[in-house]
């Protein structure tokens, strides 16, 4: 230790900075002197080198672990917004192509996907008919996504239906 | 031979009450007769289930795609019922309803319900 350093420790606004240099410099075996000086309780904790080394083990160990589940997490919100991406781009090419639809969207189920389709036909049964072989598209598509199809014409709609839907085409 | 198992009566009896709901009170509760056509093919298909040791599924989003992977030739009608009766109990007044629904309903209900009993 310097008499730089001595210097430094006699004077309580520099404290910080002896702290800093002292235990940079000095073997492991001064390391008593740190505690001497009663510096706040909590650095206090560790009385070994060894102490020392197994807490800063624990905590770059936690510090990984958090890491990693955050990139686990990101990956896996990666993964379902992809699949969500690929479902409204296929829904949306399937039906688009329906010419009786005038408004597709989405919502999630207790297990799977509802997908409202909105159609302007005057008979029901051929425009469930065209929105099944859409359904029976999606489901090859994504078999194990389970697809809900709640068919309304246009004079149907209340603002009920619509919330908390997912627009993927409107005409 | 069509066993009485509980499943084959209440799909019997959902199909009488909609029967009788058309001939006593014409087009008056469509929605209805829709719904217990609908639940007539759900026991039958039970019924089909229940004897080939298939574990009976407790809700549609589980129901609809072992109907799917299971009797495929009855899929679209089975699908088909199935909006049919979410339209009715769900989304649009009672009022609204057609009769053409219904007649479609029941057409879906006679294809689903003479093969299952075919084969069970």
């Amino acid at each position: 230790m310097s008499q730089d350093d001595f210097l430094k420790i006699r004077s309580p606004r520099n404290i910080d900075n002896f702290l800093k240099v002292f235990l940079q410099k000095v073997p492991d075996g001064y390391k008593i002197h740190y505690t001497n000086l009663q510096y706040p309780e909590q650095q206090k904790k560790s009385t070994t080198p060894l102490e020392e080394e197994v807490h800063l083990m624990s905590d770059r160990q936690l510090a990984l672990e958090s890491r990693v589940e955050s990139l686990e997490f990101k990956s896996n919100i990666a993964s379902i917004q992809d699949k969500i991406t690929k479902i409204e781009d296929f829904t949306n090419k399937v039906f688009s192509d329906i010419p009786i639809i005038v408004n597709a969207s989405y919502r999630p189920s207790s297990s799977g996907l509802i997908i409202l389709l909105i159609h302007n036909s005057d008979d029901v049964s051929s425009a469930i008919d065209q929105i099944q072989k859409g359904i029976f598209k999606l489901e090859e598509a994504f078999p194990n996504i389970y697809f809900e199809p709640w068919v309304l014409h246009v004079t149907e709609v209340q603002n009920q239906h619509l919330k908390q839907s997912k627009t993927i085409f409107q005409r | 031979m069509v066993s009485n198992s509980w499943y084959v009566l209440q799909s019997t009896h959902n199909k009488e009450t909609s029967d009788d709901l058309n001939q006593l009170v014409q087009n008056k509760h469509l929605d209805w007769e829709i719904t217990t056509l609908f639940y007539s093919a759900l026991h039958i298909i039970n019924e089909y289930f229940l004897q080939r040791g298939i574990p009976l599924p407790d809700k549609h989003d589980q129901r609809t795609p072992l109907v799917r992977n299971t009797l495929n030739q009855i899929y679209p009608e089975y699908q088909k019922l199935l909006i049919l009766s979410i339209r009715t109990r769900y989304l649009v007044n009672y009022n609204s309803i057609k009769p053409k629904e219904r007649q479609d309903a029941l057409d879906c209900f006679n294809i689903i319900s003479s093969h299952i009993r075919s084969i069970i």
